[in-house]
């Protein structure tokens, strides 16, 4: 039941908490991380993992769609990764596309998912999502839970098509998915 | 009590060398050692550090995205390498994140050390190195390696050193023991020659084959037993002489007494006395010759001119005659020996006699030449001559001649107006 990420019922989000209070304790009477939370270091993570050509200083980070993170994605702003200050920005129309190098696709954008990921994959975007089948449509990392604990996975067709040079060691962690009745 | 110096020479140089061999060797061999122990503690920790780097690296995504299953993955890697018995990932808090034990092996999990780097123990080595993303450090990564196979290696290294030492060794015995008898066989043949010769054989030499110290301490000892020899036989000559001369003089003395005890007048008697007179005085001037020539150990040339100076000078100038000597002394390299002075005395007393007895001379002229290559000494007189039968048949004369003959050289008398003896004596004087 709790692979179905996209529907959260107060229950699961609870549940996920409790379970993820065991995994990141910071002392008896540290806050423990929310889903968004470890979801959001991970996106901070994935950023280190990445050959960044072509870029300036800034890795620009996008939300487009509904923004499941709250203040937790906020906290990236001005982290640095491989070297890059982080920039986040929430989006919302494909216009603004052109400014992310990094881009959180929202499942509130599972309408125009093909879209977004053509013109990202031409961009050379890491497109980053935590809905399910959302990888084998395109995205190149989705994050899903397992065990209680986040888990991704990585569409390896998708980086190759956005010319994105992911670390063997990432990849070495992620479920590889491909594309599903690719055209 | 075990003595050096008791020991012959042969030993001392084995010992010596062996000594010395054993002490290089030992010295060689414990910096082997050492330098051997230095570079497998070095590769032991190049080994060991090498490993951890690697694993914290692979491990550095686990850690990142929190997958302690990815990260005991990749510690168990870590068992292809027997000697690792334990590994730990450490989170940057300092909790343990995922393990690795041997099997078999004691379990090793403790909250992360505060240290970092390698610490040699008795029995392991232990690395403990940060784990690095993006510049930051994330976690850490621990490795306890067994040190059986470095003690292993060390100890086939000590005997391989200690192999190969003992065949140095071996090969220095061997080789010393050829090598030292360069020195030995000529010392123990010196040795045996000084046996020989102590038993009185002064013909025996040394022959060495080498051409070192010992070679010039076997010439000098060859040189000293012929100048022994040489020495002997010129005294059993001289011995011979004396016995020769003395033994003559007394024999006539011994006869002359008896026919003058015999005899029955007073003018034979006083006559026989006179002739013994004479011949005493004939005795004791051979043995004062005899005990000059045996005492002219550091008689130069020129003690011997003044010596034929002045013993001529008082014979000659007592018969009222006029004695004049020349005495020309070059370089002639050795100096008189014995017999040489003896002969050569005797030869210039004989002239003299024969001139105070016979010549009617008035004047007596000496030449005494020596130089590199001949002793001359001509006796002039300017008396009456010898008559032809003389020179030869006179006794005195033919004395003379033996004696230059003795000595390889010659007599020349010239007999015209007056008497000129010449004796020359060509050098090296013969022994």
């Amino acid at each position: 039941m709790l692979k179905k990420l996209n529907k959260f019922s107060p229950e699961h989000i609870l549940i996920i908490i409790l379970l993820l209070s065991f995994l990141f304790r910071n002392g008896a009477n540290a806050q423990k991380p929310t889903e968004y939370e470890v979801k959001t270091a991970f996106i901070y993570n994935f950023a280190k993992f990445v050959e960044w050509q072509k870029i300036a200083d800034e890795l620009p980070l996008c939300i487009i769609g509904d923004d499941p993170f709250g203040p937790a994605m906020k906290n990236l702003e001005g982290k640095t990764a491989a070297g890059k200050r982080i920039v986040v920005r929430n989006i919302s129309s494909i216009e603004g596309l052109k400014k992310c190098r990094m881009l959180f696709i929202s499942s509130s954008e599972k309408g125009r998912l093909s879209e977004i990921t053509g013109i990202a994959k031409d961009m050379g975007i890491l497109t980053i999502s935590d809905t399910e089948s959302f990888a084998e449509k395109g995205v190149v990392i989705n994050l899903y839970m397992e065990d209680d604990k986040v888990r991704f996975e990585i569409n390896i067709d998708a980086a190759t098509d956005a010319r994105l040079q992911i670390n063997s060691r990432l990849l070495s962690l992620a479920r590889i998915v491909h594309y599903k009745n690719k055209q | 009590m075990f003595k050096l110096k008791n020991l012959s020479i042969k030993q001392k140089l084995i010992l010596i060398s062996f000594s010395t061999t054993f002490v290089v060797l030992l010295i060689g061999i414990i910096g082997n050692i050492i330098q051997g122990a230095v570079l497998f503690r070095k590769s032991a920790v190049r080994n060991l550090t090498i490993h951890s780097r690697i694993i914290g690296y692979n491990s550095a995504a686990a850690l990142a995205f929190n997958d302690r299953e990815s990260a005991g993955q990749i510690l168990s890697a870590l068992k292809a390498n027997q000697n690792i018995v334990n590994a730990v990932i450490y989170t940057k808090e300092g909790e343990v994140f995922a393990t690795f034990n041997r099997d078999g092996k004691e379990a090793f999990s403790t909250p992360k050390p505060q240290w970092r780097g390698y610490r040699f123990a008795i029995n392991h080595l232990e690395a403990l190195e940060d784990i690095v993303l993006d510049g930051e450090p994330i976690g850490a990564i621990y490795v306890r390696a067994e040190l059986n196979e470095l003690y292993n290696m060390m100890t086939w290294f000590a005997i391989v050193v200690g192999i190969v030492a003992a065949g140095a060794f071996f090969l220095a015995f061997v080789i010393l023991t050829k090598l030292q008898k360069t020195i030995t066989t000529p010392i123990r043949n010196l040795t045996e020659a000084t046996r020989i010769i102590a038993r009185g054989d002064y013909s025996h030499k040394v022959n060495i084959q080498s051409n070192d110290e010992i070679k010039e301490l076997a010439d000098s000892f060859n040189k000293m037993t012929e100048d022994i020899r040489r020495y002997q036989a010129e005294k059993e000559k001289i011995l011979k002489d004396m016995h020769d001369g003395i033994g003559g003089i007394t024999t006539n003395i011994k006869l002359l007494s008896e026919l003058a005890q015999k005899g029955s007048s007073i003018k034979d008697m006083k006559n026989a006395l006179k002739t013994i007179s004479g011949l005493s005085q004939e005795g004791l001037t051979e043995i004062r010759g005899f005990i000059q020539s045996l005492d002219i150990k550091d008689t130069t040339w020129q003690d011997m001119a003044a010596e034929l100076r002045s013993f001529g000078s008082n014979m000659i100038e007592s018969h009222g005659l006029m004695f004049n000597m020349k005495g020309l002394i070059g370089d002639a390299g050795d100096q008189p020996n014995s017999l040489l002075y003896l002969n050569l005395f005797r030869t210039y007393k004989e002239a003299l006699t024969n001139i105070i007895k016979h010549s009617k001379a008035k004047s007596v002229d000496v030449l005494f030449s020596v130089n590199k290559e001949k002793i001359i000494l001509s006796v002039k007189d300017d008396g009456v001559g010898l008559k032809e039968k003389e020179k030869s048949a006179g006794r005195g004369l033919t004395n003379m001649i033996m004696r230059a003959r003795e000595l390889g050289g010659q007599l020349t008398i010239l007999s015209d107006k007056g008497t000129n003896i010449t004796l020359e004596i060509f050098l090296p004087v013969k022994s």
